[in-house]
């Protein structure tokens, strides 16, 4: 990733020369360095430097990462939603591997928030799992993407799969209101919603910093993550349009 | 399990889940630039060939009337 392949244009056209790296993949290591010093500056300040909670004591550090991955999970979705939306109105590839890279990223995410959420809940509810709104509805929207991601790998036709998958991308995420409202419609174990409170001036300055450090880590993560798996997509297209050519080519 | 041992195994979960799935992107991607790679090359030693066969074709072009039957 860190050198580019091209070819040269005239006689010496034969031999691809390795070019130093492209702007877009030092820019894609220094973001990488970048989200790790965040993500390794985030765990020290979730672990050691926030103070304990009054009430839950130290299982409250599970917030710093179960809170940011959450929100990222609504962003991821939301990125979907959007690039599935352009795609359809004008279907150029870059939209759709936007769409597909956010809902790989963010169905990871969302697993992770099931994952960390059900560590929480179990000393503090006393069971992993409960059918909650809030816990539900997050698992439907889980399975939603399951499905959106199943479609892209079982429809046959790439360009039948995206479209497919995008019409999926756009219906999937009226789930995400039904989420994040849950809690205010249902009554449910899950607290009412944390995100405007915690953000706000409702947590200690030791928490609130633990928890925008992990919310800056993740965010960062969160794009890294789909910029290296928009750059498979696109190595992938070029590998079909080359295999194409040698084919046309060699057939001749 | 303590209140500590939850967030140990939630911090274990993320960082492995998350470390894991760099893995499987960083091998896509390692994949994905080597058979483009591969691709590129056969592609330059199929063009070669066409540029070869087509030096050759006119070469041949005048001598094509000499075993001609009509000629």
């Amino acid at each position: 990733m860190s050198t580019s392949s091209t070819e040269l244009a005239g006689p010496a056209r034969a031999r691809p020369v390795r070019l130093p790296a492209a702007p877009r993949d030092v820019a894609v290591v220094a973001l990488g360095v970048a989200t790790l010093l965040a993500m390794v500056g985030a765990l020290a300040s979730a672990l050691l430097l926030s103070p304990s909670e009054r009430v839950e004591g130290d299982l409250f550090r599970i917030f710093y990462f179960h809170l940011p991955l959450a929100l990222l999970v609504y962003v991821a979705f939301f990125v979907v939603f959007v690039a599935s939306i352009v795609y359809l109105v004008r279907p150029i590839r870059w939209w759709d591997r936007l769409a597909l890279a956010s809902a790989e990223v963010g169905l990871l995410f969302c697993t992770l928030v099931l994952a960390t959420g059900s560590l929480w809940g179990r000393p503090v509810w006393g069971v992993w799992w409960t059918w909650d709104a809030r816990l539900t509805s997050t698992l439907v929207l889980w399975f939603i993407y399951l499905g959106y991601l199943m479609v892209r790998a079982y429809v046959g036709d790439r360009g039948r799969a995206a479209r497919y998958a995008a019409v999926l991308g756009i219906v999937g995420f009226l789930d995400v209101p039904i989420v994040q409202f849950s809690v205010n419609w249902w009554r449910t174990l899950h607290p009412q919603s944390t995100v405007t409170a915690s953000l706000g001036q409702s947590l200690p300055a030791g928490m609130q910093s633990a928890l925008i450090l992990g919310l800056v880590a993740f965010a960062l993560l969160y794009v890294e993550l789909l910029l290296l798996r928009m750059r498979v997509e696109e190595l992938r297209d070029r590998q079909r349009g080359l295999a194409e050519r040698v084919l046309a080519l060699e057939g001749a | 399990m303590g209140q500590a041992g939850y967030v140990v195994a939630a911090v274990f979960v993320i960082w492995i889940a998350l470390g894991a799935y760099l893995l499987w992107i960083a091998g896509l991607l390692r994949r994905a630039q080597r058979d483009v790679a591969a691709l590129e090359e056969r592609l330059e030693q199929a063009e070669a060939r066409d540029r070869d066969e087509a030096e050759r074709r006119p070469d041949r072009a005048p001598a094509a009337p000499a075993h001609s039957p009509s000629g």
